[in-house]
C-alpha cells in the first residue's frame, strides 16, 4: 500500500491524526483500492471515531496486488509526526511489507526530509456500524456554536448532559450520583443554545449524557475543517453520532455512547461483569462482548517469525448487519465493533452501556 | 548557601566549603586582620541580572542540586557543568558584558551549586525588570556573595565555594575538525524535536551531501535529512562522512539552549566528539557563547570512516 496526500489536505489529515490522538492509543488502518479508513475506539470505549479518506484525497492511492490492508499503529509517534505539520510539502504513506514497517516519508520546507518508520501489527480493525437516518433527532450547525458552548465547562468535568427541548437546548455538567460514593459537584455549568442557532433542527425531547472530551476533540476537528456538524441521537443509552462530510472526500464520524439513564448509573470502579446478566433491549448498544467471541477475529502481529497470513481472515466477511439482532429485538442504531476480542470487556467502565462486536464492515 | 537577606560580612565563615579550604582561608586572612576590611578579589556589577540568568540557564539540566564550576579571569567568567566525563558545557560571560568589572588576581577557580545561584538570580521572578547585580568574591575559601536590588528592595545572597576538581580537557582541537555546519538555532531545535525521546541514543551523520539525525526506539525509528543546499545551513563544511552515536540524555542538555540561541554551529572533529556552540543575542545586544562537548559512545568511536 503506498499513497500521497494532496499537498492541499495535509492540514486535514494531520488534524485527523491530532483527533485521533485524543481518543484512543491506536491508529486502525483499513486500506482499499478506493479509500483509506481511519478510526480508533477511546480505552473506556465510549468512543468511537472513524474518518474516512476517499481517492481525492489524494494524488496517488495504489495497492500491492490489490490487496486490502488492515493494520494498526500507534497513535503517539504518529501524533509526533504530524505535529508540525504546516512544513510539510508532501507526505507519502507506505507499507513496507518487507521491512515490516509502516512509513511516513516527509517532505518539508528547505529540502528537509523526515522518514518515520513505525511498527504496525495487522489487525482486525475495529469499526462501528450504524445508520444515521434511523436517529430521530438531528442538528446541524457550524462547530464553533458548540465549541463555544462546551468551552464553558471545566476541564474536570467529565461527562455532560444534552438535554433538548422544542425551542431550545441546553447541556449541563453531569452530575454524579451520590449513592455512587462520590461528592457531588461543588460546581454545575449549564449553558443554553437557542434553536434558531442551528441550520438545521430536528428534536424532540431529550436527555442525553456522554463524554466531555471526547466531545470537545470531534468539535475541534470539525472546526478546523470549517464544515458544519451533524449531530444524530436518539435517547439516553443510544449513541449520539456526529458527522462531517469534506467535499465528498473525505467524511467522519464520531460515535459517542450515552449514560443509559443518569439516575441509576452503577459505580465507575464497579466492574459489573457482562457475563453476570444478558443485557437488555432497552441497553441496546452496550457492550455484550462475550456474545460474539465466536467471531473474534484474530490478532495477529507482523513480526518476522510468525509469518502472518494477509488473507483475508475467515471472519472478515462476515456480515455485520446480524449484529444488532445478538444484542435483542430493538436493534440500536449503533453498533460498535471490535477486533480487540472479548477478554478486554473487564476493562470497561460501566458508567455506559457497551458495545456488542461485530467485524469491521467493508 | 541561603539566599535570604543576611548580610554579607556575616556570610563568609561560616559558609564556606570544605575543611581544607576553610584553613586555608584563615591563613590567607591572618596578616589581614578583620574579615569585614578585606578587600575584595573580584567585583562585578551588571545592570540586568536577567541577562546572566538567560545565559546560565542555558547550562542547566537539573532541577537542583547541579553544580558549576565558576573560572574567574581578567577576561570574564566562565561556568562549566560536566557529565559523567562525556559531557561538558561553558558559558562564558566576558567583562564586557559587565558595567563593571575588577579583578585583582590571576585566575581563580572553585565550584558552587549552581541551581541555587539560578535561584538567587531569579529571586525578583522572571517578570521583573531592571534587577541590578553585584557580585563579590573576597578568595580562595569565601562565599560568593551576590548582592541584587530592584526598586530599592535588596536580597544578598552567599553562596558557599567548594574546591574545584580538574575539569575534563577535551581537546576538541587537538584532531581535526572534519566537519562544521552553522545553522539558525530553530531549524536545528525542529530536527532535535523530532526525535524520539525515548529512545537512548540518536544518531547523527554528517557528510558531503548531508546532514542526518536518526534514532530507533521500540515503536519505530525517525530520520531526518538535510540535504547540504538547504538554505537552513549558513554553511556547510563537511570534508568526510561520519556517523556517531550520542546518549540522548547527553545531547538533550547541550541542545536545551537552542530555544534562546540565535545560531550555532555544529562540529565534530575526526575521533566523533561533537561540540555545539550556541550564540546567544542578550538583550543588550552584547552576544555571549555557550558551548558544549558531547562523546560519543565507544563502538562508533572506530568505525566513524565507514
Amino acid at each position: 500500500m503506498e499513497c500521497t496526500l494532496s499537498t492541499g489536505y495535509t492540514k486535514l489529515f494531520a488534524k485527523t491524526v491530532q483527533c485521533l490522538g485524543k481518543i484512543g492509543e491506536d491508529m486502525f488502518i483499513e486500506a482499499h483500492q478506493d479509500r483509506i479508513i481511519l478510526r480508533t475506539l477511546n480505552s473506556s470505549r465510549v468512543a468511537f471515531f472513524a474518518f474516512h479518506l476517499h481517492r481525492g484525497f489524494f494524488d496517488h492511492l495504489s495497492l500491492e496486488d490489490n490487496q486490502e490492508r488492515k493494520f494498526a499503529i500507534k497513535l503517539k509517534p504518529c501524533q509526533a509526526v504530524f505535529r508540525a505539520y504546516d512544513t510539510i510539502e508532501k507526505c507519502i504513506l507506505r507499507l513496507d511489507l518487507i521491512q515490516e514497517r509502516f512509513v511516513f516519508e516527509l517532505h518539508c520546507k528547505h529540502g528537509v526530509k523526515k522518514l518515520y518508520k513505525l511498527t504496525y501489527e495487522e489487525i482486525q480493525p475495529v469499526s462501528a456500524v450504524y445508520d444515521k437516518d434511523s436517529c430521530p433527532n438531528r442538528l446541524v450547525c457550524v462547530p464553533r456554536k458548540l465549541l463555544e458552548a462546551v468551552s464553558n465547562f471545566h476541564s474536570s468535568v467529565e461527562e455532560i448532559t444534552l438535554s433538548t427541548g422544542k425551542t431550545h437546548l441546553r447541556f449541563r455538567s453531569h452530575s454524579e450520583d451520590t449513592t455512587a460514593g462520590r461528592a457531588t459537584q461543588l460546581l454545575r455549568t449549564e449553558t443554553t443554545l437557542d434553536a434558531a442557532d442551528f441550520d438545521e433542527y430536528q428534536v424532540g425531547e431529550t436527555d442525553i449524557t456522554f463524554c466531555l472530551k471526547e466531545f470537545k476533540a470531534l468539535l475541534g476537528f470539525c472546526e478546523s475543517a470549517g464544515q458544519p456538524v451533524v449531530v444524530h441521537f436518539d435517547r439516553a443509552g443510544r449513541p449520539a453520532l456526529a458527522s462531517l462530510t469534506y467535499f465528498n472526500i473525505f467524511e467522519a464520524d464520531f460515535v459517542l455512547a450515552t449514560l443509559l439513564d443518569p439516575n441509576r448509573r452503577s459505580t465507575p470502579d464497579a466492574n459489573s461483569s457482562p457475563s453476570s446478566s444478558p443485557q437488555t433491549s432497552n441497553t441496546s448498544l452496550i457492550k455484550t462482548p462475550h456474545t460474539n467471541t465466536s467471531s473474534m477475529p484474530s490478532r495477529k502481529r507482523a513480526s518476522p517469525d510468525s509469518s502472518p497470513t494477509r488473507g483475508p481472515s475467515p471472519t472478515r466477511s462476515s456480515p455485520t448487519r446480524s449484529s444488532p439482532t445478538r444484542s435483542g429485538p430493538s436493534s440500536p442504531s449503533v453498533i460498535i465493533t471490535s477486533g480487540s476480542g472479548g477478554d478486554t470487556e473487564g476493562e470497561d467502565e460501566m458508567d455506559y452501556e457497551t458495545i456488542p462486536l461485530s467485524p469491521a464492515r467493508g | 548557601m541561603s539566599d535570604d537577606d543576611s548580610q554579607l560580612t556575616n556570610n563568609n565563615g561560616g559558609s564556606a566549603s570544605g575543611a581544607g579550604s576553610v584553613g586555608n582561608h584563615t591563613t590567607q586572612n591572618s596578616g589581614k586582620g578583620d574579615e569585614e576590611q578585606q578587600q575584595f578579589q573580584f567585583v562585578c556589577k551588571i545592570d540586568n541580572a536577567r541577562i546572566l540568568h538567560n545565559i546560565l540557564s542555558a547550562l542547566a539540566y537539573k532541577k537542583d542540586g547541579q553544580m558549576a564550576t565558576l573560572s574567574i579571569s581578567a577576561n570574564g567568567l566562565k561556568f562549566t557543568v560536566e557529565e559523567s566525563n562525556s559531557f561538558q558545557g561553558n558559558a562564558f560571560l566576558q567583562q564586557e558584558l559587565f558595567q563593571e568589572y575588577h579583578f585583582s588576581s590571576k585566575h581563580e577557580q572553585f565550584k558552587i551549586n549552581f541551581s541555587l545561584l539560578l535561584d538567587c538570580l531569579n529571586i525578583y521572578g522572571s517578570g521583573a525588570s531592571f534587577v541590578s547585580l553585584q557580585i563579590g568574591y573576597r578568595g580562595y575559601g569565601h562565599p560568593l556573595l551576590l548582592l541584587l536590588e530592584q526598586g530599592g528592595a535588596t536580597t544578598h545572597c552567599g553562596l558557599s565555594t567548594l574546591d574545584s576538581e580538574q575539569l575534563n580537557n577535551f581537546n576538541f582541537r587537538g584532531h581535526n575538525i572534519v566537519n562544521k555546519v552553522i545553522m539558525e538555532a530553530p531549524f536545528l531545535k525542529e530536527a532535535f524535536d523530532e526525535l524520539d525521546w525515548s529512545s537512548t541514543n540518536a544518531t547523527i551523520t554528517l557528510s558531503p551531501n548531508d546532514f542526518r539525525l536518526s534514532t530507533a526506539g521500540a515503536s519505530g525509528s525517525c530520520q531526518v535529512d538535510y540535504p547540504h543546499d538547504s538554505e537552513v545551513f549558513e554553511s556547510f563544511e563537511c570534508k568526510s562522512h561520519q556517523t556517531n552515536t550520542y546518549k540522548l540524555a547527553l545531547l538533550s542538555p547541550a541542545i536545551k539552549a537552542l530555544s534562546i540561541a540565535q545560531k550555532t554551529q555544529m562540529r565534530l572533529n575526526e575521533i566523533g566528539l561533537l561540540s555545539f556552540q550556541h550564540m546567544i543575542e542578550n538583550e543588550d545586544k552584547n552576544i555571549s557563547f555557550v558551548d558544549f562537548f558531547v562523546a560519543p559512545l565507544e563502538e562508533d568511536m572506530n568505525d566513524n570512516e565507514d
